[in-house]
């Protein structure tokens, strides 16, 4: 079954490139446009409205809120902790990364480091240690 | 007796003479009119006292209100001093005002008293020509206020002096002695030995004791700078002195002692003049210096002022391009995801035009995230934020990389790119990304200018520290430049500018940060123009 990521990013020319390489990857893909939606999201995950993804690729500065925010309520509640974060950002703070370190985020990615498909190979590098 | 009168005499128009000078320095201030007036109540006590060898010759009732006006003086005195002890040489609150009141009160019923009614001095009668006071029931408790206002006063200087200046303490010493001497004898002479009525005359020697308080005071004028009439009063006392010397030939007996008197006058003469000149320029000087110091001060404070406000400034600046990298980055990466899904035909196949086109694209929009990159780099390390993520790092791997990045460029110039390496280097923990930015900027720029010939790099252990030694064989470098090379304007000469137009010229400053965070040093080393150059960069192993 194809792996469901959420991309959790404001930027929509970001997001129609990272929906295009991950569904050509042969993923699944939703992208959330604010940070109230993945905070929605997450509470509906929880009471099993929704289904749990399988990797959430979150930016950090968002319109309306800190991405850590999204991060800090996944990570320290029990049903939502084993979900595994990406922070995808181009804000690039040591002692934010510390802080998503801290809280359990697999990777720190600055946008401009990777090329859309660097990034794919990241993620199924990442999809196949974790499975194996 | 006439010389006692004499010197009575002169004692008390000296005292007058420094009240109005020091009165006459600064007429506003309250310290200066209070010392006129304590003068005027010290004169007032010696002519009282000098009259009592006259009142013989008065009719009875006459001699009495004369023989009184001693009592007057010295209760003016003792009041006035209670007063001027509380604001000399600045007012500090020791005394309420409800004792002031009190204090004063008492001294205006008692100035009345020893005037007009018998309870003071009552009567006067004479041994010869020296008159003898009979008391009134009231002269134990005038002097026992006379002493408390006398005493306090003393003790109120007392308590000030630890809290004054060193310059204003010594003034207050001497000021102090000259008072509590003078004090003393006079209640000595005229009021307590009176009392037992074993000397007769010993009242006439009161005004002597003035001398004490003259003396001191002036001391603490001219040496301390008190009532900051020194200057003056140095003249005046020259001048006097002067008067007295001059006169001395025509009065002396002999023609040699004339002669001799003459001498020292003359000698006086010439010591009077470069003393009035000494205390006049280190009058001045003192001055100046207190004027330039003034100045300094607000110079300093002003120049502070602006050191702040730059710091400020470039804060902000630092604050503004970290808070904006998300801005300048966001469409950075757009354009870098759309041009490399273009180029890997996500979008359909391109022609092979096409393709080239969009490949200079790509490689200039990651030129430019470099430069964002190292931008933001800077920044971080301006502000002393420890951005550094240390891992363990082959370090000829890491230059092999580079190596293998800049061979292209080195290869459509002509020129070669070796490197040298020294058997058994230990792995060393830096930040990867950001040392190979550091030293792939120190060897581009080694390509860069260079024409002919090539680029060699070196690495090597040498006392602890890792050497990585960059010699090119390119334009060299002049000795102002070498200076100028690492630092954030640096702009490059003409013979630079010819061969590469187009140069970014921070590269280095960039470098030199990221070495310099991980505690090491870069500099750059030429025998001068087309020389080539070398640039040493050192790094601890820890």
């Amino acid at each position: 079954m194809a792996k469901k990521i959420l991309l959790i990013e404001d930027e929509p020319q970001q997001i129609e490139i990272y929906e295009k390489a991950v569904k050509e990857a042969g993923f699944e893909i939703e992208s959330l446009k604010w940070g109230e939606e993945g905070l929605k999201r997450l509470e509906e995950i929880k009471s099993k409205k929704k289904e749990k993804p399988d990797l959430i690729l979150l930016d950090l500065i968002l319109p309306d809120i800190n991405g850590i925010a999204i991060l800090e309520k996944a990570k320290l509640d029990l049903q939502l902790k084993d979900i595994p974060f990406f922070i995808l950002t181009n804000y690039s703070d040591p002692e934010l990364e510390k802080t998503g370190e801290e809280l359990g985020v697999e990777k720190h990615i600055i946008k401009t480091d990777v090329t859309p498909s660097q990034l794919i190979k990241i993620i199924k590098d990442w999809f196949k240690k974790r499975w194996r | 007796m006439d010389l006692l009168f004499i010197i009575s005499g002169i004692t008390a128009l000296v005292i007058l003479g420094l009240g109005f000078l020091v009165y006459s320095r600064n007429k506003k201030k309250k310290i200066n009119q209070y010392f006129l007036f304590i003068t005027f109540s010290v004169v007032i006590w010696i002519g009282g006292v000098m009259g009592l060898s006259f009142l013989h010759e008065l009719p009875k009732q006459q001699a009495l209100i004369l023989g009184r006006i001693p009592f007057l003086g010295a209760i003016l005195l003792s009041g006035l001093l209670f007063y001027f002890s509380q604001i000399f040489p600045q007012r500090t609150v020791l005394v309420s005002n409800l004792a002031n009141l009190l204090a004063f009160t008492f001294c205006g019923i008692f100035i009345f008293l020893s005037l007009f009614t018998d309870l003071i001095l009552r009567d006067i009668i004479f041994r010869d020509t020296f008159p003898i006071a009979v008391f009134g029931p009231l002269i134990s408790l005038f002097g026992l206020i006379f002493l408390a206002l006398s005493l306090s006063s003393i003790a109120i200087l007392a308590l000030k002096y630890k809290n004054l200046r060193r310059l204003e303490r010594r003034q207050i010493f001497y000021f102090f002695i000259g008072l509590t001497l003078s004090i003393i004898g006079g209640s000595l002479t005229n009021l307590i030995l009176p009392q037992f009525k074993l000397v007769v005359h010993l009242y006439q020697y009161g005004p002597l004791t003035v001398v004490f308080f003259i003396i001191f005071t002036t001391f603490a004028i001219t040496r301390y700078r008190l009532f900051e009439i020194r200057v003056i009063l140095t003249e005046l006392l020259v001048g006097l002195m002067g008067i007295i010397l001059v006169i001395l030939p025509f009065v002396m007996p002999t023609s040699s002692l004339k002669i001799l008197t003459g001498a020292v006058f003359i000698l006086f003469c010439i010591f009077g003049y470069y003393l009035i000149k000494a205390t006049h320029e280190e009058s001045k000087r003192r001055e100046e210096a207190e004027k330039i110091a003034v100045q300094e001060r607000a110079l300093r404070g002003r120049a502070e002022k602006l050191a702040r406000e730059f710091e400020r400034l470039d804060r902000a600046k630092t604050q503004f391009i970290l808070a904006t990298q998300h801005h300048l980055r966001t469409p950075l990466s757009i354009v870098k995801g759309y041009s490399s899904m273009l180029l890997e035909g996500s979008y359909g196949k391109l022609e092979e035009k096409t393709k080239r086109v969009v490949s200079g694209i790509n490689e200039a929009i990651e030129k430019l995230i470099k430069l964002v990159n190292e931008f933001l780099d800077i920044s971080q390390l301006q502000v002393g934020r420890e951005i550094l993520k240390k891992e363990e790092t082959q370090i000829e791997k890491l230059i092999e990389e580079i190596i293998e990045e800049l061979n292209p460029s080195a290869k459509e110039k002509g020129i070669y790119l070796k490197l040298e390496v020294e058997e058994g280097l230990p792995k060393i923990k830096l930040d990867r990304t950001k040392i190979k930015t550091a030293i792939f900027n120190v060897i581009d720029n080694g390509i860069k200018y260079t024409r002919k010939g090539g680029v060699t790099i070196r690495l090597k252990i040498k006392d602890l520290r890792l050497k990585i030694i960059v010699k090119d064989t390119g334009i060299g470098l002049a000795k102002e430049e070498i200076k100028t090379l690492f630092t954030e304007f640096f702009e490059r000469g003409k013979e630079a500018e010819k061969i590469y137009t187009t140069g970014r010229g921070i590269g280095l400053y960039v470098a030199k940060n990221i070495i310099e965070a991980h505690r090491g040093k870069i500099w750059g080393e030429s025998e001068g123009k087309g020389k080539g150059s070398t640039f040493y960069i050192e790094l601890p192993l820890e």
